[in-house]
């Protein structure tokens, strides 16, 4: 499908969608697809501890046109150690790990790494959006995240800690294994 | 709503990404700042939302979504999203 860039292009897309609905403004709500979705996030133990970033792990990946590199890892040199230690102080289970540009054959692409100690651990954000002590973060995290957004090609993708993982704990997960299995025989 | 005289246009810097597949447009404005997402129907009245005033954005929507909306539906659905849209600080009010 193409990107609808203009009023036109945009009436083409409400039209093939039929009559109309009421319009919606708000806050988007988060999709996690069942198919592969990991409820229960391993913890770490052992030798994971103090190697693995982390249980869960959030990676926004996005490119930057190269006029905006300078501002960017200006952006980052002046607020990223700030991102990291703010974090720990105004939420519990929410980590920054930092953001990495391709070093070796990608254009100016970035990986922001996130690290969650749970799912619910997400809701910590509230905290920063109410705002308060928490103004600073929320508008640098803010600037953060717009760069992601500035990238129509951007993605998230939500990781677990691997080599935890108790396949018997995720029924859909099991399930899946089992149809694998039995479509090769296994 | 403001002033039927009154004329809307887009809060300047609004970052916008199309989401087409699923019928809605994420939208992120530096000011507020708060991503939001508005469906079809509001993100074509903030396309539209070009320094027009009311009755020109309702013709123009109108335009779009004829005949599976009447002239007093589309007022009724711009209006509402306007409504929204200037809330949301995504579209400002002038003169």
């Amino acid at each position: 499908m193409t990107t609808p860039h203009d009023a036109a292009a945009i009436g083409a897309l409400l039209r093939r969608r039929g009559v109309p609905e009421r319009p919606v403004v708000g806050v988007p709500v988060s999709e996690i697809r069942s198919d592969n979705f990991l409820g229960a996030i391993p913890t770490l133990d052992g030798a994971a501890h103090g190697t693995a970033l982390g249980g869960l792990i959030l990676e926004w990946k996005f490119q930057l046109p190269y006029h905006v590199l300078p501002e960017f890892l200006q952006f980052l040199t002046d607020n990223d150690l700030y991102i990291t230690q703010s974090c720990a102080k105004a939420m519990k289970g929410v980590h920054y790990y930092g953001t990495y540009m391709g070093a070796a054959g990608q254009r100016a692409g970035f990986r922001t790494i996130w690290g969650y100690d749970s799912w619910d651990s997400h809701n910590e954000w509230a905290k920063v959006v109410a705002g308060g002590d928490n103004a600073r973060l929320l508008e640098v995290v803010t600037e953060l995240r717009s760069y992601w957004l500035s990238d129509p090609d951007s993605s998230q993708e939500h990781l677990a800690y691997a080599a935890n993982v108790d396949i018997s704990a995720h029924p859909f997960l099991s399930l899946t294994v089992a149809a694998d299995k039995k479509a090769n025989g296994k | 709503m403001s002033s039927r005289n009154a004329c809307y246009r887009r809060t300047p810097d609004l970052r916008m990404r199309p989401v087409p597949e699923s019928g809605y447009c994420l939208v992120y404005a530096p000011s507020i700042p708060e991503l939001l997402s508005v469906n079809t129907t509001a993100w074509l009245v903030l396309e539209l939302s070009t320094g027009r005033d009311f009755d020109e954005i309702t013709a123009a929507f109108h335009h779009e979504v004829a005949p599976l909306l009447t002239v007093f539906e589309a007022r009724e659905q711009v209006a509402a999203a306007l409504d929204d849209l200037v809330t949301r600080q995504l579209v400002v009010v002038g003169d």
